[in-house]
């Protein structure tokens, strides 16, 4: 084992803060690769994950020949579905509008969100390979439809580390009863890599945000321990002749007493004035819009403070089969479902674009809008959708993306992507190379592998970037 | 001329290299042939050849697999430059010099081999190859065999070798450390050695006692007791626990529970407890269920052995996959991936796709392991001794043809008093109409017997009941005759059923176990399958794609009989039904038919301890095929149509007379039988046990020997079945299959093929203990020195390939592994003393100077290495400490909350435990031989906040007693970091006591100054708000007074209820009317507890209309009553104030079938357990309703679908009620009614608010602040955000410590101390 192994080894598994990466040098020589590094055009993600599956044809990707040949059968092969219950053609019920300069047409389910469509860059060619929820969002989120990788956020945090101390890199938050998609906090998990990349899910209505951040006792008495505690520490480590591990043990409790108080303190969003407020929605008589808002709304003062990669959730919506973990998963009632959904989001994350752009915040700060898979053109029962891995629409602003456009397409009825097929390594590897990293040299060894977020694919979609 | 002179010395340049090339090319030596054929040949083509060629790929634009490519050079240049290595990039690429690391994501090649390039370059780098290599010659320069016998020479597929010399352990780390010229540290003391031994062994810390105890023992006395005790087994079971991935969850959507798999746990506790030997866990491992003799635990009546297979099964599953082949693959490609790299160190996985890229394990190494696997499938194995599984069977058997006699004596004799059944009776009527549908029905039945059908089976036929595959002590050797019956275990009944031919589970008792599934099948094209089967309401029958053993939305499961529809049968399942599946879906997958009782199907079971299927028949045919007319409903009435006679009643006795008669011989036919069936559970022939003189006593005794039959024991584990070989996928991709691989071992030990018509999983448990196997003992030896020392002699303890790291002392490896075998016969404990009776394991942790420069990751043991403890023996050692474990071994998994040792603390995949994962207790997905020793601030946290601590250390604190403080916190030092604590330390902490006992004096002054703060802020903030307020009031108030003198607020309610004056309708003639217990009682209407109030008829029509009421409820919990309903008068429709239906503890507007219902999305509710709240929900005619809590919106308003028209004189309120006319479940609401009003419009918002507060001239404070001006607003905000901060502060300061806080205070602080974590 050489010297310069043991160093990164000990980088790898030791920090003394959740900053310590980036500031002992963490952009190491696997980043920079032989190919040389991108630029980097971002520096933090805002991940809003909408959990069950969004219809790509009711929101991004408007096909008119639904509602033409409303109740029709497919002229085509129609591939197995989940719940094998596949109706006739079913017509939008929401109608389309051109937005902007780029005069993209967006539905009215997000009439807010489209008055950034000049942004946005709409990739309505997304694929994934599965089509059950736990499996699609870990694909989505790690790459591999299984529990044990790391998620795109945990390995941004592994690249990146924190440029806060206090902070962890990586945040989900969670509002309104939110909770994790099918597939449990694996979701949010580190993987392979060490337990610091790991998510720190943040509620952010909650007194108590983030789990043991709550003090046990009062502030004043916690020092007094944590004086006592460092100087017998210090006996104890001087006792081994200083050994590394105990130390960096020792100065996490400092890091840990400080993070109790930076916290509640970003998460504390009373200082914003009310004109901000209303512009995230949070406050609105609709309660969702109003937890969704505080999560968006908390998004931009993690991002002001350093944190490379937070994940927003949906919060539960009990319609049409969409449940708590999946709330977009109208398999029947879509038009209810995703007038709700949509109405839930729509505000805050149009409210999102508008700060973030006002504060100048927005060049440097990526916004991946994506679920795990779309929906059927084709009904499931009479007014559902089932899942459909072929062809789904995604976006992405800020950060370099360029907005206005739109990139592949799916057939006429919506169904499969027919023009420049995506995949998830696809969008991760997009968004590596705007937070400046090769994605192809971006490894870490494991199980005897130098593996990546991309395993052996992925190409940086370079037409959706400025 | 200068010019002239360059070109020249071009020119020159040009002959000269020119020149150097012929010469090299003409010149090379045989030696210099020899040398690159051998040494520089083999390693271009399997290294470089890959992405430098000249046929496909040539990545920077280098080609290496001819001679003018690699002098050409890449993009980058010069690659070789002849007699200089020194200049040649190929070199800084082969020695990791520079950012140019080739292989690329390999590792650095062996020295020996870079050694070779260097050589080879230095003499001009002699090349034969002068023209780029046909496929043929690629091929062959690649070819696997050649790859192979190369990749061979790695260190770990070498034969393990016994070193001649040194003889121990210590003296070879001697020699590593002379070596380097480092000297070992002097031995630790006593009692740290001791604190060693209990974690490294036991995995809990030692207590003072324990201390005292091992004071008084010799280092081998104190390791022979800690192997003796129970923990051992506790602790080296997890570590065997992180090798398997254990897991109680499959995972993915839905997590289902792995049934059992605790039994596993406890199976590795015991083993390892009892010292069973490593090459027998092995055998068990990977065939427990197909030993000759398998290991039996007398004491607990079950086979050991059996139960070592579970752990194939803790494999991950996918939800409701529609690739079912795809879904197989990948849980097959875990189950591969983890054995390999546990028991061997080798990452087959790694060739799913393609040979493997950096060890000696080729693509078809990988599908002949799949093939293995691949004859296996999920199942469930009974692990209770034979002899239970058998008990009285025999016995039961031979009671059985008495019964029968005996039963067929009784009923001839009934006969002739035997009334017609009434189904019978009633056809009569029209008999030789009845009779020719019966007879049609028969044609029918036939007709689909001869129709044609793409498979077909009668699982009363020997033939084809031989072809299905049976599992569980249920089935019997044969099929069952027409004829067979059970009997009733309980009750007046005698018998339960008589039975057409066919498969039972239940012949002799519904306690056996059992699973029955058809041969595999491929479908093509548009199929149906039909199953004729029988069984209770656990039972199932589905149809099982790929083996994928989950239910879900196209992998369709049939409950096979419900409990209404059996009482209704008059027995204990549904009757005889065609179970029909479309599996159109489907087409192109392999798929089998599976019936199971309630604890048999590989995954999805309850937990029901008697169950039962039976199948007659079942068929598949083309999807459309129509066998709904099959005749199978009169089927017990074939006998009767047969029968002679004038009248019904002698056609009836006829009959029954002969098939007694046939029955009593053993001769009927399953229409007999089903007729007798049919007969005797109409009650016609006597079936009540004390009605049957002979057959009495022997049913009695058969029930007492049914009664000692015990339920089974299940665990999960692999079932064998059709032994096939794997095709090796093309690339992985299993669309795609190319030729069968036979199953065999890998390739590079013995690729024999295995000559079995199983599975060969006894064949491959036999591959890996054979003596020139190189990786099953050096593995477990050194995953058995990674826990004694913290880290392996091959660090990657699950990787042994070339992409793991190579051993720092080999030799030594290979000794341990002899020694392990020949020496100590494969004894797990053995091998533990052994290593902790090293000098190695008893000396000091502090390095040298010199080792921290020399050796920094202490490779060469010159110190004892200082560990973080793993998650569970935290987690442990706070409980211990606490003394608050809970010893109990064994037996259920419980939550992390519990008291029990963290091996017993369940690992659910999706809900992982908080504090063992913050510790890198391991995600359970792939072999973990050694885990990441991660140090993040989540851990302080956890243990400065974490309530599981909190509460550890007020135990801890209260558990020690010594008087005075020096003594008290001397025990806490000894029971928590077991030594004394040292003059200073105890100083430290006795200063650290006398600070606590002085804050409780300092927070009490604090307090009282906060306290005085706040109230002068709270004055000033009035002082601003107080006057504008007035002003406003006043002027509304001037307002008001235009159009009404004073008086109550009225906005012209028809109805108005105020409970505190009576039941009287205030307002018009709608009185309310007491139901059940509802009664008035200070002031308020109560309901719940089966009251509710109601109004008489009202006398308006209502569309739209608002509801009001004041309200206290008794408890936040209660879910979905109504609080004030608008209905018509049976209920049917209804609109109504409700809570927390949908969601908990949020109010909406309740209605008929949800028809007007939306979500309004309100917060929680948090205050109407505690006070009476004002709630309003205004319908309008257009269909928009609008909710509202204590005078302001709540949620937001929707737009109803439909609006409900309510009649006068047929419609009502009701209080405390949702809707209809009785209290019901899930309705009622339970609390206290105030006041309540009726409008017949929907009432504004400002109306709203007015009545919310009661006054008319009511101001709210936001409309006080609104009318601020921006800076007085500011000043309001700057008051309110420090009064808010010296709330926060007070809170902070927390109460005065009592001296129990105190001593808390300081147990809790020595679980923060890092000595309390670490092991030195």
């Amino acid at each position: 084992m050489n010297a310069n192994f043991t160093r990164r080894h000990f980088l790898q598994q030791t920090s003394a803060g959740f900053g310590a990466m980036a500031l002992t040098g963490m952009m190491h020589r696997d980043l920079l690769g032989a190919g040389g590094k991108p630029p980097a055009k971002a520096k933090n993600v805002i991940l809003c994950y909408m959990s069950g599956g969004v219809s790509q044809v009711d929101s991004f990707d408007p096909k008119p020949r639904l509602n033409a040949e409303h109740g029709k059968p497919m002229p085509m092969k129609v591939e197995r579905t989940q719940f094998n219950n596949n109706g006739q053609i079913l017509g939008s019920p929401f109608s389309f509008q051109k937005y902007g300069e780029s005069g993209m047409e967006v539905s009215e389910i997000f009439e807010k969100t489209a008055e950034h469509a000049d942004e946005l860059a709409v990739i309505r060619s997304m694929t994934s390979s599965v089509n059950e929820h736990a499996q699609g969002n870990f694909l989505a989120h790690t790459g591999f439809p299984f529990l044990g990788h790391p998620t795109a956020g945990a390995w941004i945090s592994h690249g990146l580390g924190s440029a806060n101390e206090n902070l962890p890199a990586y945040c989900v938050l969670q509002s309104g009863g939110a909770v994790s998609p099918h597939g449990g906090v694996g979701l949010f998990s580190n993987g392979f890599l060490p337990a610091q990349h790991q998510a720190s899910i943040l509620k952010a209505d909650s007194p108590d945000p983030v789990s043991n951040i709550k003090p046990s006792q009062a502030k004043s008495l916690q020092r007094m321990r944590l004086d006592f505690v460092n100087q017998i520490d210090q006996q104890f480590s001087k006792s081994l002749g200083g050994n590394d591990k105990v130390d960096a043990a020792i100065k996490n409790y400092e890091t840990a007493f400080n993070m109790q108080a930076a916290v509640p303190e970003v998460c504390d969003i009373s200082g914003e004035s009310e004109a901000t407020k209303k512009l995230y929605g949070v406050g609105d008589s609709d309660s969702q819009v109003s937890a969704y808002g505080t999560q968006a709304l908390l998004a931009r003062r993690l991002v002001e403070r350093g944190v490379r990669f937070i994940e927003l959730s949906c919060l539960p919506q009990s319609k049409g089969a969409g449940q708590g973990a999946n709330p977009w998963d109208q398999h029947g009632g879509l038009e209810m479902g995703h007038t709700a959904m949509a109405h839930q989001v729509d505000q805050p994350i149009a409210g999102l674009i508008t700060d973030l752009k006002a504060r100048g915040l927005l060049d440097q700060t990526l916004i991946v809008f994506t679920g795990e898979f779309g929906r059927t053109p084709f009904s499931q029962g009479s007014d559902g959708r089932d899942h459909n891995p072929f062809g789904f629409s995604v976006w992405m602003a800020g950060g370099g993306i360029k907005g206005g456009s739109v990139y592949g397409a799916t057939d006429g009825y919506g169904y499969k992507v027919v023009d420049k097929p995506t995949t998830f390594f696809d969008l991760w590897a997009t968004v590596l190379h705007q937070l400046g990293i090769n994605h192809e040299d971006f490894t870490y060894r494991y199980a005897g592998r130098d593996v990546r977020l991309t395993d052996v694919h992925g190409h940086v979609l370079h037409d959706v970037l400025s | 001329m200068k010019k002239f002179h360059s070109t020249i010395e071009q020119c020159l340049f040009v002959v000269l290299t020119l020149l150097i090339r012929n010469i090299s090319s003409a010149e090379i030596t045989p030696d210099q042939i020899e040398f690159f054929e051998t040494k520089i040949r083999p390693v271009l083509a399997q290294e470089c050849y890959e992405c430098h060629n000249s046929r496909d790929k040539a990545k920077s634009g280098l080609v290496l697999d001819y001679r003018d490519g690699l002098l050409k050079g890449g993009d980058t240049g010069l690659t070789v430059v002849p007699g200089k290595p020194d200049e040649s990039i190929l070199m800084e690429a082969l020695r990791h010099e520079y950012d140019l690391e080739m292989p690329k994501a390999g590792v650095k090649l062996d020295p020996p081999i870079v050694e070779n390039f260097e050589k080879w370059i230095a003499m001009g780098a002699p090349d034969p190859r002068d023209k780029p290599p046909t496929d043929d010659e690629l091929a062959e320069d690649t070819n696997w065999e050649s790859i192979l016998e190369t990749r061979k020479n790695w260190w770990s597929f070498q034969p393990i070798v016994k070193p001649e010399s040194p003889s121990n352990v210590d003296a070879f780390l001697q020699a590593g450390l002379e070596e380097k010229g480092l000297k070992s540290a002097e031995p630790a003391n006593k009692q740290t050695v001791t604190r060693r031994l209990y974690f490294t062994l036991t995995g809990l810390p030692p207590t003072p006692k324990e201390l005292d105890q091992a004071k008084n023992e010799t280092h081998e006395q104190t390791v022979d007791r800690l192997l003796a005790s129970p923990h051992f087994g506790e602790r080296w079971a997890r570590h065997w626990m992180d090798w398997i991935r254990y897991a109680e969850s499959h995972g993915s959507e839905g997590d289902p529970k792995i049934d059992n798999a605790f039994m596993y746990r406890d199976y590795l506790i015991r083993a390892l407890n009892e010292d069973v030997k490593y090459d027998q866990l092995l055998r068990e491992h990977v065939a427990g269920d197909l030993l000759e003799k398998p290991r039996l635990n007398t004491d607990l009546g079950i086979n050991e052995s059996m139960i070592a297979t579970a752990h194939w099964r803790m494999v991950f599953h996918g939800f409701a996959p529609t690739d079912a082949l795809d879904e197989k693959v990948r849980f097959t490609d875990d189950q591969i991936n983890v054995f390999t790299k546990a028991f061997q160190g080798l990452t087959v996985s790694c060739a799913r796709c393609h040979d493997h890229k950096f060890d000696a394990i080729s693509q078809a190494d990988y599908y002949a392991m799949f093939g293995i696997l691949g004859s296996t499938r999920p199942g469930r194995k009974l692990i209770d001794l034979p002899e239970i599984l058998e008990k009285n069977k025999v016995e039961l058997a031979a009671l059985k043809p008495k019964i029968r006699k005996a039963l067929a004596e009784d009923w001839l004799a009934a006969v002739a008093d035997a009334k017609v059944p009434a189904e019978i009776a009633k056809l009569e009527k029209n008999w030789e109409v009845e009779k020719k549908k019966i007879e049609l029905h028969s044609a029918l039945r036939e007709g689909w017997e001869t129709l044609e059908a793409r498979k077909r089976w009668d699982l009363g036929e020997t033939g084809d009941f031989h072809a299905w595959y049976r599992y569980g002590n249920g089935l019997p050797q044969k099929s069952a005759a027409a004829g067979e019956f059970t009997i009733a275990t309980t009750g007046k009944n005698a018998l339960d059923a008589i039975l057409p031919s066919g498969a039972y589970s239940n012949l002799l008792s519904s306690k056996h176990a059992a699973r029955l599934t058809s041969p595999e099948f491929s479908l093509e094209g548009k199929n149906q399958l039909y199953v004729l089967a029988r069984g209770d309401g656990k039972a199932m029958v589905r149809y099982v794609v790929q083996n994928y053993p989950r239910s879900g939305t196209v992998f369709k499961v049939v409950s096979l009989g419900s409990v209404k529809k059996a009482k209704s049968n008059g027995g204990s399942s549904q009757p005889w039904k065609w179970h029909a599946f479309d599996l159109e879906f489907w087409d192109g997958d392999d798929v089998h038919i599976e019936l199971s009782t309630a604890r048999d199907a590989p995954l999805l079971t309850k937990p029901d301890v008697r169950s039962w299927f039976g199948i007659r028949k079942a068929m598949l045919v083309e999807k459309g095929t129509n066998i709904a007319a099959n005749g199978i409903e009169t089927e017990h009435l074939e006998v009767l149509a047969k029968a002679e006679g004038e009248t019904i009643n002698a056609r009836f006795k006829n009959a029954l007379t002969a098939a007694i008669t046939r029955w009593g011989k053993n001769e009927v036919t399953d229409a007999d039988a089903l007729f007798l069936d049919f007969v005797v559970k109409q009650n016609v022939l006597p079936n009540n046990v004390g009605g049957l003189s002979k057959a009495a006593p022997i049913i009695e005794n058969y029930r007492k020997l049914e009664e000692a039959i015990k339920s089974p024991t299940r665990v999960h584990g692999l079932d064998e079945w059709t032994a096939r070989n794997q095709p090796l996928y093309d690339r992985g991709d299993h669309k795609k299959p190319l030729e069968d691989v036979p199953r065999r071992f890998l390739d590079a030990i013995d690729a024999t093929p295995y000559q079995t018509d199983k599975s060969g999983r006894l064949e491959l448990a036999a591959d890996l203990l054979r003596e020139d196997n190189p990786f099953t003992r050096r593995v477990i030896v050194n995953r058995i020195w990674h826990h004694v020392f913290g880290q392996g002699i091959v660090p990657t303890a699950d990787n042994f390939g070339r992409m793991g790291e190579k051993p720092s002392h080999p030799e030594l490896l290979d000794f341990l592994a002899v020694k392990f075998s020949d020496e100590f016969d494969w004894s797990f404990k053995k091998m533990v003393k052994y290593l902790v009776s090293t000098d190695a394991f008893q000396r000091g942790s502090t390095p040298s100077a010199d080792a921290v420069t020399k050796d920094p990751n202490n490779q060469l043991l010159s110190h004892f290495s200082v560990k973080r403890l793993e998650a569970e023996v935290v987690r442990d050692a706070l409980l211990v400490v606490a003394q608050k474990l809970d010893s109990k071994m064994y037996d259920s998994s419980v939550n992390g909350n519990a008291p029990r040792r963290s091996v017993y603390v369940e690992v659910i995949r999706n809900r992982l435990d908080p504090f063992l994962s913050v510790y890198d207790a391991p995600v359970p997905f792939s072999a973990t031989g050694r885990r990441s020793e991660t140090n993040v601030p989540a851990q302080s946290l956890t243990m400065l906040n974490n309530s599981f601590v909190v509460q550890a250390a007020q135990s801890f604190a209260s558990a020690t007693t010594e008087e005075t403080d020096a003594g008290r916190i001397g025990q806490m030092w000894l029971t928590a970091l077991g030594r004394n604590p040292s003059g200073s330390e105890l100083n430290v902490a006795s200063g650290f006591l006398d600070q606590l006992r002085n804050k409780t004096v300092e927070i009490a002054t604090e307090q009282k100054k906060l306290d005085a703060q706040a109230v002068e802020l709270q004055t000033r903030r009035n002082a601003i708000l107080n006057p504008v307020r007035e002003k406003l009031q006043a002027a509304l108030a001037k307002e008001n007074g235009k159009q009404e003198k004073k008086g109550p607020v009225d906005f012209g309610a028809i109805g108005h209820w105020d409970f505190a004056k009576g039941p009287e309708d205030q307002k018009g003639d709608a009185d309310v009317e007491f139901v059940g217990n509802a009664k008035i009682n200070g002031g308020a209407l109560i309901v719940g507890d089966g009251g509710f109030g109601k109004t008489k008829p009202l006398t308006s029509d209502l569309k739209a209309k608002t509801l009001e009421i004041r309200i206290q409820l008794d408890d936040l919990d209660q879910r979905a009553g109504g609080a004030m309903t608008l209905q018509d008068l049976g209920g049917g429709a209804f609109d109504s104030i409700v809570y927390s239906e949908r969601r908990p503890k949020r109010w909406m507007s309740g209605s008929s079938g949800f028809s007007r219902t939306n979500d309004f999305n309100g917060t929680d509710e948090k205050d109407v357990a505690d006070q009476p709240v004002h709630l309003v929900i205004a319908y309008e005619a257009n269909g928009t309703i609008r909710g509202y809590r204590n005078g302001t919106a709540y949620g937001r308003p929707y737009v109803a679908k439909n609006v409900q028209d309510y009649k006068k004189g047929a419609s009502q309120i009701l209080f405390g009620l949702r809707h209809g006319t009785g209290v019901s479940e899930g309705r009622a609401l339970r609390g206290k009614i105030f006041e309540a009003r009726l409008y017949d419009r929907a009432l504004n918002e400002s109306e709203i608010a007015a009545l919310a507060t009661g006054k008319r001239d009511f101001v709210s404070e936001k409309e006080v602040i609104d009318s601020l001006t921006d800076e007085r607003q500011k000043e309001l905000f700057d008051f309110e955000t420090q009064i808010a901060q010296i709330q926060n502060d007070r809170k902070a300061l927390g109460k005065g410590l009592t001296e129990n806080d105190v001593w808390t205070n300081l147990a809790h602080s020595i679980f923060n101390l890092k000595e309390f974590i670490y092991v030195y």
